[in-house]
């Protein structure tokens, strides 16, 4: 086997890695403080991917500036249906708010069908036709772009959630909400706070991703079994250990459609997470 | 007390023998399309009523269901197809691939105690994986699926006239919501209650959790697959898309969860409702805003009576009977 | 009056725990509620913290009624409570459990003289600084729980059961801890079961049973009461 695939291969899966790790850490927060879990996820980021459509078809807009507008648009999103919809069900039994979100998946899959069709998308971005290579390795701009903005948000995020006031409010309420609560800290608030930005990083990851993943309108499903796939992976509510996951099912992924190609590789990252599974249900960093 | 609830009971049979009469004298009313499409929603009353046995009644976010169906439709249509084996056998084998598959799964998953959300995830991705073989087999005819020759012949499973099918469609759904009715009353019905209740206090009880798990799920996906033999002759064209559905297994979890999860008449009344309301839009307004109506409605039930309509329903008769003992 | 109790009858669901109680605490003073497991002493500090609504009744602290306010508000207000079982946040360490103290909209800007200050008074916290709360003793943990509550600037200290669990050499060193802040002008409103060593702190209590409030009054007149003696005293 060629050394260079494997390594370009390797690139492509940490690329592709640093997203996985994104659109996971947004559910570890949300699981790790309300106990929400929602099947809704990757379809904000269908969201966001179609909103940089639009802007691109209708004003020509670059997906990278789109994204000045898709972060925001979607952190009010967030606020939203946190508002509206979430807070509602904090109480109910996990199979109800399954269900609540799966409703959800309905209601946005159809409304992107009825608004831009069934055909497959993409939004070609500044980077795009731009090459680096080393030696004979290489790798399109946006590709990179999307490793070091989305590694980056990942990184500062963690930053966040372990050296700032914002995340030591974050991991308390996570391991002791009423405890919390006695601490001064305003629950409420900082749950709608850390739903909405786990959905504006999705306007984020949609936008970097707007040329490197294909749209379509029944997307947001598969991407919210990755999310989760990553945030049990990782061993629930580890956030340290969805970023690692992430990485790990980027690269699993980028290996199974390079060597395996077509729909048979892209079993390899359900193969892979049924193994861990099986051999270590608590997830790479859970503890037992 | 007793009587009180016998009474109630009592009602709703009545009732329920009203609708099936109606029901059995509908289709000399109907235009044909109306009456394929209440085949259809017999169809997903019997699928619905087959998943709320493992996923209502024993509690567990179970997305397996595309296999068992896909399993059902692909095996007798192919062997139809390829070697005229009438699709009554065939949708046997079907129905014995997918319990087979159901109790592997089923048996690594429950004996290794998984929480909710990583089973769940791995029905997700089995199922993701049984619509990749589906697109890549070639006996299974690919992206392209496969088409039954129409044939007409009770050996084939194929009738003249569509009103065959609804009158089968009807009696598949009364079968299977009798048989939902006696697991309910039945030892079965309350393992899985407890065991959907708390887990570990009914393995300490004494109760051989995974095995009525199991048991639970190979009957649901025995009657599943049986339902993808008849989607097939129904439709008479399968393909990965809708034959391994996974728009169809949440279609029938919201269904339940509309009616009331885990109760006999909670997928039927959800289907009921939603499935005609679906399709007076997908036919009149626009096709695909079916689906936004459901997930609207599905919200609106949860907020508004988290545990469906009949449990509703059954508390408000209770109110009105003790407010007027008459 | 610094905080006031006013007929407040709270409880879960449609269960009442407990009924009708009032009570008072001056400024300054160490007052105990005695009674029982199960008697209603955490719901009734849950009430005065927000985290549980009153069925009825009002709670004024200065004068100004709390019953409205959310929980945090109340935090913001100067109104501290180290809760039953400590409810440390396991996975963090000492220090961040000290920040999480002192980080109310009173406390925020005094927090580099308040952890000078628990750290005297509880030397051993600042040797464990960077080990996490959940690996530490008994002892040590009820001591982070009370330093955790003193970082928060608290007007009105409310603890619950602080000697629960707790070896009784331990409960003394606790105790003289806390005699020390009395002294040095802390109000305290204090829960507990044992009655004892309540009495022998605390200048006033409430005995409470099943929710209610059934006596009241000074420590030494309760200590030589009767029904005292018998029913808590054993003697
Ligand atoms: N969260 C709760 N939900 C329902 N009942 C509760 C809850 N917390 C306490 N109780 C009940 O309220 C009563 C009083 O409890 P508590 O206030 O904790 O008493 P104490 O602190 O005096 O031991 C007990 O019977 C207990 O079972
Ligand atoms: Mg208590």
């Amino acid at each position: 086997m060629d050394i260079t695939i494997i390594a370009q291969a390797l690139i492509q899966g940490l690329m592709l890695g640093a997203i996985y790790g994104l659109i996971g850490l947004g559910i570890t927060m949300v699981y790790a403080i309300t106990g929400l879990l929602n099947f809704a996820h990757g379809d904000f980021m269908a969201i966001a991917m179609y909103l940089c459509l639009a802007l691109f078809t209708h004003f020509n807009m670059d997906p990278y500036l789109s994204s000045l507008i898709a972060v925001p648009a979607l952190f009010v999103l967030g606020l939203m249906v946190y508002h509206f919809l979430f807070r509602r069900v904090l109480k109910a039994e996990l199979l109800m708010v399954v269900q609540l979100t799966l409703g959800m998946v309905f209601i946005i899959e159809s409304s992107l069908l009825l608004t831009f069709t069934a055909d497959y998308e993409s939004v070609p971005n500044i980077l795009h036709a731009v090459r680096f290579s080393l030696g004979p390795l290489s790798v399109s701009g946006s590709y990179l772009a999307t490793f070091l903005v989305g590694g980056g948000a990942g990184a500062a995020l963690y930053w966040v959630l372990q050296k700032t006031d914002l995340g030591r409010q974050i991991r308390a309420i996570s391991q002791n909400k009423d405890a919390a609560t006695l601490m001064g800290i305003n629950t409420t608030r900082i749950q709608m706070i850390v739903f909405a930005l786990a959905i504006a990083l999705l306007g984020l990851s949609g936008s970097l991703t707007t040329s490197i993943l294909t749209m379509e309108p029944y997307m947001g499903l598969e991407l919210t079994l990755f999310a989760f796939i990553v945030f049990v992976m990782g061993g629930v509510g580890n956030f340290l250990g969805t970023l690692v996951a992430g990485y790990l099912l980027g690269i699993a992924d980028a290996m199974g459609s390079l060597f395996i190609g077509g729909h048979l590789g892209a079993m390899v990252p359900y193969g892979l997470f049924v193994l861990l599974l099986l051999f270590r249900p608590q997830g790479i960093l859970g503890a037992k | 007390m007793m009587g009180e609830n016998s009474r109630t009971d009592i009602k709703i049979y009545l009732g329920l023998l009203v609708l099936l009469i109606v029901l059995l004298l509908l289709p000399t009313r109907l235009s044909i399309t109306w009456t394929r499409t209440f085949a259809m929603v017999f169809l997903f009353i019997y699928w619905a009523s087959a998943w709320n046995i493992i996923g209502g009644m024993a509690g567990e976010i179970n997305f397996l269901h595309p296999i068992f169906i896909g399993a059902g439709a692909y095996s007798s249509t192919v062997l139809y197809i390829n070697f005229g084996v009438s699709p009554w056998v065939g949708m046997f084998l079907g129905a014995a691939i997918a319990v087979v598959l159901g109790l592997v799964i089923g048996w690594i998953c429950y004996r290794s105690g998984l929480p909710h959300l990583s089973f769940a995830l791995i029905c997700l991705g089995f199922s993701h994986i049984g619509e990749i073989i589906a697109l890549e087999w070639d006996l299974l005819g690919g992206s392209r699926g496969l088409v039954i020759r129409p044939a007409p012949g009770l050996a084939n499973m194929q009738f003249e006239t569509i009103s065959t099918y609804y009158y089968m469609g009807l009696g598949m759904a009364v079968l299977m919501v009798g048989i939902c009715h006696w697991i309910s009353r039945n030892k079965l019905g309350y393992y899985l209650k407890a065991i959907k209740h708390n887990e570990t206090a009914s393995a300490a009880i004494g109760i051989d959790t995974v095995r009525y798990r199991l048991l639970a799920l190979a009957v649901s996906a025995f009657f599943c697959a049986l339902g993808g033999t008849f989607y097939a002759q129904l439709v008479l064209y399968i393909d990965p898309h809708s034959a391994v559905s996974i728009t169809a297994v949440i279609s029938m979890i919201l269904f339940c969860a509309i009616g009331g999860f885990g109760t006999v008449l909670g997928p039927v009344v959800g289907t009921l409702i939603l499935m005609p309301i679906g399709e007076v839009v997908r036919l009149y307004v626009m096709t695909g805003f079916h689906l936004i109506i459901y997930g609207v409605l599905v919200i609106v039930v949860i907020l508004l009576s988290p545990h469906g309509l009949v449990p509703w329903f059954q508390s408000r008769m209770k109110k009105t009977q003790e407010e007027s003992p008459a | 009056m610094l905080v006031s109790v006013q007929d407040i009858t709270a409880g879960y669901g449609s269960v009442t725990v407990i009924k009708n109680i009032s009570l008072e605490v001056d400024r300054g003073e160490w007052v105990a509620v005695i009674g029982g497991n199960g008697a209603g002493k955490s719901t009734l500090f849950r009430v005065i913290s927000g985290l549980v609504r009153p069925r009825s009744g009002k709670i004024y602290f200065e004068g100004r009624e709390l019953t409205a306010l959310p929980p945090h508000e109340i935090v913001n207000k100067g109104i501290i409570q180290v809760p039953e079982g400590r409810m440390l946040f396991p996975k963090m360490n000492v220090i961040d459990n000290l920040l999480l103290g002192g980080r109310n909209r009173r406390a925020r800007n005094n927090v580099n003289e308040s952890l000078k200050k628990v750290y005297d008074l509880f030397p051993i916290l600042e040797k464990r600084a960077s080990q996490e709360a959940g690996t530490l003793s008994g002892g040590e943990q009820q001591m982070l729980a009370t330093a955790r509550g003193l970082m928060a600037l608290p007007r009105v200290l409310l603890l619950d059961e602080p000697s629960l669990g707790l070896a009784p050499l331990m409960v003394r060193e606790i105790f003289n801890s806390l005699q020390i802040l009395n002294k040095e002008g802390m109000t305290i409103l204090m829960v507990e079961q044992n009655v004892v060593v309540s009495l022998k702190n605390a200048e006033r209590a409430y005995v409470l049973e099943n929710g209610e409030i059934v006596m009241s009054g000074s420590s030494k007149d309760l200590i030589n009461d009767d029904r005292t003696k018998q029913a808590y005293l054993g003697i």
